[in-house]
C-alpha cells in the first residue's frame, strides 16, 4: 500500500490527522484550479469549501481502482463547479467572448499588473478548445501529473500530452498575434 | 517526431509546475532540443508562473480549515452515535454468541416478527439486521445460505425504495451500496462456479457526475446486475429462477429509486 493509499484509508476510517494531511496537501491547488476557471475569489472560496465537505462525506466510499486520489478529488471539484455554474445559470464568460485579450489591451479599472497578467493568461486559456483548456487547467492550475490528468478525464496519457502540447502551441500563437 | 516532442515537452512542464524556471531547465538539457522548443517553453513558463501565483487568502485559509475540522468531528460524532445497522452485524463477528442469545430472548417476546418490516429509521431495525446475521451464521447449507442472501438483498431493495420515497436520499444510496455488498458476498459461495468471487470488482462511477446520488445508485445497479448475470450462468439449475427473479426486482427497484431522486431534484430546482 502506497503512502497516499494508506493516508486515504486512515482518513476514511475517521483519522483526523490523515484527513488534515490530505486537506493541506490539496487545499491550495483545488482553490487555484477553481479560481483560474471562475476568475472570482468569493465563488472559488465557496466551492473550495463545498469540495472538501463533499470529500469528507464520501471519502469512506473511495476505493482504489487504479484511480489516483487527486483524480478523484478533482472530479469532485469539477462537478461542484459545473453544479455551481448551472445553479447560477452562468455561462463561462470566456466561451462567449470573440476577442482575445492582448498585452496592449487597456487596463481594466484599477487592476494590479500581476492580476492583469493573470487575467490575460486565463482569458487566453479560455480560448482554447474545451479539451485543451481542461488539460491546461488541471496540469498548470491544479498541478496534477499527466497520469492524474489522464485518469481524471478518462483519457490516455498520450492524448493528454498531445492536448497539452497543442494547447501551448495555440497559446503561443495568441500571444504572438497580440504582442 | 511529434510524439517525442510531446514527451520531452511534458517533462519540462513537470518542472515548471514544480516551480523551476526556464534557465535551470534548459541548463541540464541533454537532448539538444530545447532550442527548438524554446518559444513553447517560454509560454509554458509564463502560464505556470501566472497560475502558480493564485493563492487563497490567509483569512480564508484559516476560516476554511476551522470549518472543515468542525464538519469532520460532526460527522465522526454522528457515525459513532449510530454505529448501527450497516456496520454492526458484519464487523463484530466476535459478538455472534451474544447476539444469538439476544435473538433467542427477543424471539420469546415476539419482537423478531415485529421487526421484519422495520425500516432503517425505525426502532426495530437493528433487531432485523442482527437477526439476519444470526440466520446466516447458523445456516450450514450453502444452498440455504444463498437463498437467505437473496432474501436479504430483496429486503434492502425494498427498504431503498421506501427510504427514497420518504426523501432520505443518503440512506437510499447507502442501501444501494449494501445491495451491491450482499451480491458480492453471495458470489463467494461455493455454489457458484466462479473462480474467485472477490475478483469480480465493481468499479466506482466514472461519469462526470461521479459523486451524485443518482450516479452512485446507477453504478450499484449496473455492478450488481453484471455480477448477477455472471452468477446466473454459474448457478445450479434449481437456483436460476430465484436469481432471475432477483435481477428483475433489482432493476425495477433501482430504476424506481433513481426516478424518485431525479424527480425530487427536478422539483427542487424549479
Amino acid at each position: 500500500m502506497s503512502g497516499e493509499q494508506e493516508l486515504v484509508a486512515r482518513a476514511a476510517r475517521g483519522d483526523v490527522d490523515a484527513f488534515s494531511k490530505l486537506y493541506e496537501q490539496n487545499f491550495d491547488r483545488v482553490y487555484r484550479y477553481l479560481y483560474v476557471r471562475l476568475g472570482n475569489e468569493a465563488e472559488s472560496e465557496d466551492i473550495t469549501q463545498e469540495v472538501f465537505a463533499k470529500v469528507l462525506e464520501v471519502i469512506s466510499s473511495f476505493q482504489w481502482r487504479d484511480v489516483p486520489f487527486a483524480s478523484w478529488l478533482f472530479r469532485i471539484a469539477h462537478n461542484k463547479m459545473i453544479d455551481h455554474i448551472r445553479k447560477e445559470k452562468k455561462i463561462e464568460r470566456v466561451d462567449s467572448e470573440e476577442t482575445v485579450l492582448s498585452l496592449d489591451d487597456p487596463d481594466p479599472a484599477d487592476m494590479a499588473e500581476q492580476n492583469l497578467q493573470l487575467e490575460k493568461v486565463r482569458h487566453n486559456i479560455g480560448r482554447l478548445s474545451p479539451a485543451q483548456r481542461e488539460v491546461i487547467w488541471l496540469r498548470f492550475g491544479a498541478g496534477l501529473t499527466t497520469t492524474e490528468v489522464a485518469s481524471a478525464l478518462g483519457k490516455s496519457t498520450g492524448t493528454v500530452k498531445a492536448l497539452q502540447y497543442n494547447g501551448i502551441v495555440a497559446l503561443r500563437k495568441m500571444m504572438e498575434i497580440h504582442a | 517526431m511529434s510524439e517525442k516532442f510531446e514527451d520531452l515537452f511534458d517533462r519540462y512542464v513537470d518542472r515548471f509546475v514544480a516551480g523551476e524556471d526556464l534557465s535551470s531547465c534548459v541548463e541540464d538539457d541533454e537532448t539538444g532540443l530545447s532550442d527548438l522548443l524554446m518559444p513553447l517553453l517560454q509560454t509554458s513558463e509564463l502560464v505556470a508562473h501566472q497560475l502558480r501565483s493564485v493563492e487563497p487568502s490567509p483569512q480564508f485559509r484559516v476560516a476554511a480549515r476551522h470549518r472543515i475540522r468542525n464538519l469532520f468531528f460532526a460527522r465522526l460524532a454522528r457515525r459513532e452515535s449510530s454505529p448501527g445497522f450497516l456496520s454492526m452485524w458484519w464487523q463484530r463477528r466476535w459478538a455472534t454468541a451474544m447476539v444469538t442469545a439476544m435473538v433467542v430472548c427477543l424471539a420469546g417476546l415476539g419482537v423478531l416478527a415485529a421487526s421484519v418490516n422495520a425500516l432503517p429509521s425505525g426502532f426495530f431495525y437493528p433487531v432485523k439486521t442482527t437477526t439476519e446475521q444470526v440466520r446466516l451464521v447458523l445456516t450450514t447449507s450453502e444452498y440455504e445460505r444463498t437463498q437467505l442472501q437473496v432474501e436479504f438483498v430483496e429486503r434492502r431493495l425494498s427498504e431503498m425504495r421506501s427510504m427514497a420515497g420518504r426523501g432520505d436520499t443518503e440512506m437510499a444510496v447507502l442501501l444501494g451500496g449494501e445491495v451491491t455488498r450482499l451480491v458480492v458476498q453471495m458470489s463467494t459461495s461455493a455454489l457458484f462456479d466462479v473462480a474467485n468471487g472477490s475478483a469480480i470488482t465493481i468499479g466506482p462511477p466514472t461519469t462526470e457526475e461521479a459523486v451524485s446520488p443518482v450516479a452512485a445508485l446507477q453504478a450499484n445497479r449496473e455492478g450488481s446486475l453484471n455480477l448477477l448475470t455472471v452468477l446466473l450462468d454459474a448457478a445450479p439449475e434449481e437456483l436460476k429462477p430465484r436469481i432471475e427473479h432477483l435481477m428483475s426486482e433489482l432493476s425495477r427497484d433501482f430504476d424506481a429509486t433513481i426516478t424518485q431522486l431525479e424527480t425530487r431534484t427536478t422539483q427542487a430546482s424549479q
